[in-house]
């Protein structure tokens, strides 16, 4: 077991050197840096000595050693066009990424796991239509959008929450947390509902009937029990994607996290910030499923099985 | 001879078309769905015609601007007093193209570099899926940012953009596919025949691995409509004077305060076009694989 932790784990890896060689390459395209740092009327003398001096007139393969041995064994992730670390911007930003990550995904799970199984067990009746109507609504509802309408309802026309930032706490946290949490719970409703349904038919539901087991009990221990893995699956690939970027929620709301400030410097041609950003984003987002996978090894005895005494 | 022993002399046989239509009528959702997304294709198609681009579309009318919905403007008019309406129907073209390139660029793409390394499996297909891997750790919106800021900011780069993040995707499901489908006796039959590989590939592996990339293709120009417009809205998509909903949700924004409706009809007509794509996706999915429905 612990070998096939060990494999997964030096498996990233070669996969991390790759995928951030791919971003390293595509932001080198951007445009010139040194043009960047001294803007439009720079001579090319200075834009030469400058370039010198960033080491841009190395190989990209060199230039990319460089960088990637600087981000391993330094943490340097360079300085972005106004001088300031990349990494120390990038890492004040991530706590709000998580935070926000965090209350959307609770909100998703709060809403859609409850309504998945009243349409599961009311299937084909009035609740199950409303249920999957209300899903396939959700998920084809811009969430910016249903942000920007949320905005002009309960913070201009209202005033009962702000508009944009994060300096309300929790107050701040609510509409960019439920507009990412719509899409996603309108999916997970879907999810849940069809695996639920793949359990009710089951044999073993139909003995614990006749057992005369209480229909509660059938459905929230026997049937969710079951249905839950796919459903934990992709509720963890919708955390992911969510560390990865509410890139357009957090620029509606100005919220401070990650995603803003990627997209912020995409519009300033900050391609340090861009080219860190990204990379790191991409590290977490691969942790977290590599995390996630190793915990199905542990949980699911079929994957255990297969890996046991090698 | 009687009427019964005629049908049993010529059988109607359904082609394979016939009969996911049949399945795909019985979905009413779905069925909504088509004649919704039909009624935007002909919105679309119409405003061609009847609106005139350089005035209504890209002009300036500030003596008509920022108009309530009214008799003359259903939808208001905008900050240039542009009528909303007439934009919204003309910004179905950007959203659609988006949306269906896209997703073509994808599928084409994915599904050519997944059924590859599916049919053919050995090195090749290990050497394929690690890249697919490698890809697919790079989370789709930030891939698709990092290329349009790699190539600027256009809707050729954009389509580029939202195409290469997601055909990592359709590469997996492709090769999945066809794994299942190339162990079957006619693909071995075809070989034993001396069929070269390409047509093998291509006539007898494809049309049979397809249901599951149709869906999933459904899906996505669902998602690239909402990407697109996402992209647009952040300023890095279709740029403003072009009516895509994204942008014009983006043009509106200033105004939210007293203008909200500028802000209700281009995420509505963004919002109506997914669902009716989302529906059919649904009928789709259920026609073509029998054993889902539900």
């Amino acid at each position: 077991m612990w070998k096939y932790v060990l494999k997964r784990i030096l498996f990233l890896i070669p996969i991390m050197l790759l995928s951030s060689f791919i971003v390293f390459y595509l932001m080198s395209l951007t445009g010139d840096p040194a043009q960047a740092k001294l803007g439009e009327d720079a001579t090319e003398e200075q834009l030469e000595m400058l370039r010198e001096q960033m080491g841009l007139n190395d190989p990209l393969i060199v230039r990319y050693g460089r960088y990637i041995g600087n981000v391993v064994f330094h943490g340097d992730l360079g300085k972005d066009i106004w001088d300031k670390s990349v990494f120390d911007e990038y890492m004040a930003r991530l706590p709000y990424t998580i935070y926000l990550a965090c209350v959307s995904m609770f909100l998703t799970a709060l809403i859609s796991v409850p309504l998945g199984i009243i349409a599961a067990v009311r299937q084909n009746k009035w609740e199950d239509f409303t249920l999957s109507a209300l899903a396939i609504a959700g998920m084809s509802i811009p969430n910016f959008w249903l942000g920007l309408l949320l905005m002009i309802k309960f913070a201009l026309q209202l005033s009962w929450l702000p508009t944009s930032g994060a300096e309300n706490g929790i107050l701040s946290l609510i509409l960019p947390a439920f507009c990412t949490a719509v899409p996603n719970a309108a999916l997970i409703t879907r999810m849940t509902r069809s695996s639920m349904l793949d359990c009710i038919r089951a044999d073993y539901l139909r003995t614990a009937r006749a057992k005369g087991v209480k229909e509660g009990r059938i459905v929230l221990k026997h049937a969710l029990g079951n249905a839950i893995i796919p459903i934990l699956t992709s509720m963890s690939n919708q955390f992911a994607i969510l560390i990865g970027g509410s890139v357009v929620v957090e620029t509606v709301f100005a919220w401070p996290g990650v995603g803003s400030l990627i997209i912020n410097a995409v519009k300033a041609k900050n391609t340090n910030m861009v080219t860190g950003g990204i990379i790191m984003t991409t590290v977490f987002v691969a942790i977290i499923l590599l995390l996630v996978d190793l915990l199905y090894a542990f949980l699911d005895p079929r994957i255990k099985a297969q890996y046991q005494g090698k | 001879m009687s009427k019964n022993s005629k049908a049993a002399a010529q059988p109607k046989r359904k082609t394979q078309g016939q009969l996911i239509w049949h399945q795909f009528k019985k979905n009413k959702g779905a069925v909504i769905g088509l004649i919704a997304f039909l009624a935007i294709v002909g919105l679309a198609i119409i405003a061609l015609f009847i609106v005139d681009y350089d005035t209504q579309i890209a002009g300036m009318l500030i003596k008509d601007k920022l108009q309530k919905p009214s008799a003359a403007h259903i939808f208001g008019t905008d900050h240039l007093g542009r009528d909303v309406f007439l934009r919204v129907i003309y910004g179905a073209h950007y959203s659609l193209l988006i949306g269906f390139l896209g997703t073509g660029v994808s599928v084409l793409f994915g599904t050519l570099i997944g059924a590859i390394a599916g049919y053919f499996g050995g090195k090749l297909e290990w050497f394929i899926m690690r890249l697919v891997d490698v890809l697919m750790t790079i989370p789709t919106m930030l891939m698709a940012t990092c290329v349009v800021a790699a190539f600027g900011i256009s809707i050729t780069n954009l389509i580029l953009a939202i195409g290469i993040s997601t055909a990592p995707h359709f590469a997996r499901t492709a090769r999945a596919s066809v794994m299942t489908v190339r162990g079957n006796e006619y693909v071995e039959a075809a070989k034993a025949i001396g069929t070269s590989d390409f047509i093998i590939m291509f006539k007898h592996v494809m049309p049979n691995a397809l249901s599951p990339i149709i869906v999933q293709a459904t899906n996505r120009v669902a998602t690239c409509i909402i990407a697109a417009a996402s992209f647009s809205f952040l300023g890095l998509g279709v740029p403003s004077p072009l009516p895509e909903w994204g942008a014009m949700l983006s043009d509106a924004k200033p105004f939210m305060r007293t203008q909200p409706y500028l802000m209700i009809f281009p995420g509505l007509a963004i919002m109506i076009t997914v669902l009716a794509i989302n529906l059919i996706g649904d009928g789709l999915r259920d026609a073509l694989d029998p054993k889902l429905k539900r």
